[in-house]
């Protein structure tokens, strides 16, 4: 398991990370106006990185005004698709293996960020009803004119949303088996079915193995976020591990532990949260899962720096020490290989 | 076995911040012994919902002299014997001290921790029974006895434990097995123990997981301290606590079976880029990684 931050390219933030003792990073570039990432720019990021002794093994995510088009149907989504595949050749090239992309029309649902955490830190809360009644409050992309154009007017039905993220996936899966880059579908979170007339479609885990089986390939696979699988209602998010790691369709992970599930959830600190963190861990070992595992958001800490450090400290340490703990604990308990 | 924290406890920001990591145990690092600084520091760590669990440790400029068994030695250990009747009377129930003059010579060096993070070196020389004639050690344990045998009754009567802390940062100190062994029959008394540090231990050579089952059996280990050292060339490193994930995980695996009730308390991290100086983000990791250690274990 590879533990990673997500990581801005910045002397402070690099170095942060190698104090933590981590050797991956997640980033991102901004969208590009040309509609694809570059493939200066992917070079330049990988050894910006790599400088620093990281490897830079994901892009989170792709951009959404690359394929926003294809995402809801519209008119141009031919010309969105053919940039998404200079995109993933282009990583090929640079040798950055998982691209993370995710299929929220409406983009992540939160309706309040309040201190009412442990000491009074901030959390962030997803309640459906009150999503209900101030729908325009819950969307996190309002600030994105380009697609708040598209939102209340535009009802979608799941069918349909399926449809554009098949052509999406016929498009896409067959340029990544080439270019050796695995593409992971991020769940939508919050993971309700629908919101605003806009269907939700990888918000259970059904969704989840629909998305696998509609186009079988060693490159389409899962961006497993932990905390939006563990707050899908009624689902025990470790069984998905098994599930999916099984599968071999988790290709990159974050790891968070809210507490509740839909339809109310809040991001607390991953020790506090409803799931046995103990267990995911166990079941990412025991499912052989190798890639990339990213620290997600945590409640804000007094006091904190921009990037958070303080918050994200405390979540690196304690997923290292989960993965430490398991360690040591398995090799204490192999049986000895002694003599011949 | 509690997570603690060692601060500056008059910061209400800091002890928001021990909160917010699940931190309920405060170990207060003050520099005023005056009954109402006391007070003040008991009251805003209870009313921050937080417990005090002791103070750091006493003052070494304060009993210099009866380190060194000089005159005027008397006239210290009365004022010692003061701050711990304030303590008594302000409900802090423990405080560390220590039996070495921290000397220029023996200053940790400033080194190159992970990631360029900024860390300590302790020359090799300071390593336990270095140079020190057996007429200087002798003397060293009679001024301890005469310091002990004056402070721990009024200690008692005030109902304030003694936590003697072994530390690299001068030479000559009692730090390994054998020593605080006699330490502990030299002061019986249940309110005499140890600040426990496996990791110096390890350095003498020691295996901390046997002391830690016999001396917490003992009522020995008041607080445990967690830190994590590398030997190299030029002496030992502080580094952060994962890098030396084995010999963390068999002391808490002792202090878990043993049944360890006290304070677990870190070292500070090496220093990490952009931090507070009291080091917020290190601090962070350290609590992080030992909670996650502590649920592994179950």
């Amino acid at each position: 398991m590879k533990i990673a931050l997500y990581v801005g390219m910045t002397e402070e933030e690099v170095q942060f990370s190698r104090q933590l003792g981590l050797r991956y990073v997640v980033s991102s570039l901004p969208p590009n106006p040309k509609g694809y990432l570059e493939l200066d720019d992917l070079l330049r990021a990988r050894d910006f990185f790599a400088r620093a002794g990281l490897s830079f093994d994901v892009i989170e995510n792709l951009p959404v005004l690359h394929y926003h088009k294809v995402m809801f149907g519209l008119p141009g989504r031919e010309e969105q698709m053919d940039n998404v595949c200079t995109t993933i050749r282009n990583m090929g090239i640079a040798g950055i293996p998982v691209l993370q992309y995710q299929w929220m029309l409406l983009g992540g649902l939160r309706t309040e960020y309040s201190p009412t955490g442990r000491g009074g830190a901030r959390v962030s809360r997803f309640d459906w009803e009150v999503a209900k009644r101030s729908p325009l409050a819950a969307l996190d992309w309002r600030r994105s004119p380009d697609l708040l154009i598209h939102a209340p007017d535009r009802p979608l039905s799941s069918e349909q949303v399926w449809e554009n993220i098949t052509y999406f996936l016929q498009r896409a899966v067959p340029v990544a088996e080439e270019a050796g880059v695995k593409i992971a579908a991020h769940p939508d979170d919050a993971p309700i079915p629908s919101f605003m007339g806009v269907a939700r479609i990888l918000s259970s885990p059904e969704g989840l193995q629909r998305l696998i089986d509609t186009y079988p390939s060693p490159c389409n696979g899962l961006g497993f976020c932990q905390g939006t699988v563990a707050t899908m209602a009624g689902v025990d998010m470790v069984e998905q591990i098994y599930r999916f790691g099984r599968q071999g369709k988790i290709f990159f992970a974050h790891f968070r532990n809210p507490q509740g599930a839909v339809p109310k959830f809040d991001e607390v600190f991953p020790d506090e949260g409803d799931t046995d963190m103990v267990a995911a861990v166990r079941a990412y070992r025991e499912v052989g899962f190798d890639g990339v595992i990213r620290v997600d958001h945590a409640p804000g800490m007094v006091d904190d720096w921009p990037h958070g450090n303080r918050t994200f400290a405390f979540q690196v340490g304690y997923f290292k020490g989960l993965v430490d703990a398991l360690e040591m604990m398995d090799a204490a308990a192999a049986p000895a290989r002694g003599g011949n | 076995m509690r997570l603690a924290l060692t601060m500056d406890p008059l910061q209400d920001s800091d002890l928001l911040f021990a909160q917010q990591l699940g931190v309920q145990q405060i170990i207060a690092d003050i520099a005023r012994w005056d009954a109402p600084s006391l007070a003040a520091a008991r009251n805003r760590v209870e009313e921050a919902g937080l417990q005090l669990v002791g103070i750091e440790s006493l003052p070494v400029q304060a009993y210099v002299s009866a380190i060194k068994g000089e005159q005027g030695r008397d006239g210290e250990i009365a004022q010692v014997c003061e701050m711990l009747r304030r303590m008594g009377q302000a409900g802090i129930s423990l405080v560390g001290y220590r039996w070495a003059i921290p000397g220029p010579a023996s200053l940790p060096a400033d080194g190159q921790a992970r990631g360029g993070a900024s860390g300590k070196v302790y020359a090799k020389g300071a390593a336990p029974r270095s140079a020190e004639t057996e007429g200087e050690r002798e003397r060293r344990w009679q001024n301890l006895a005469y310091f002990l045998q004056a402070v721990l009754p009024v200690a008692e009567e005030a109902g304030v434990r003694l936590a003697y802390q072994p530390t690299l940062a001068a030479p000559g100190l009692l730090r390994d097995g054998e020593d605080l062994e006699q330490l502990f029959r030299l002061a019986p008394s249940s309110f005499h123990g140890l600040d426990m540090d496996h990791g110096l231990l390890a350095l003498a050579g020691e295996d901390p997981g046997a002391m830690i089952r016999r001396w917490v059996g003992q009522g020995r280990i008041l607080v445990a301290q967690v830190r994590s050292f590398r030997a190299t060339d030029e002496g030992y490193e502080e580094g952060f606590l994962d890098e030396d994930r084995e010999g963390l995980f068999r002391a808490l695996h002792a202090y878990r079976e043993a049944g360890f009730a006290g304070p677990l308390r870190p070292a500070p991290s090496p220093r990490m880029v952009g931090d507070t100086p009291w080091g917020h983000k290190g601090y962070a990791f350290s609590i992080g990684y030992l909670r996650a250690l502590l649920q592994a274990m179950g």
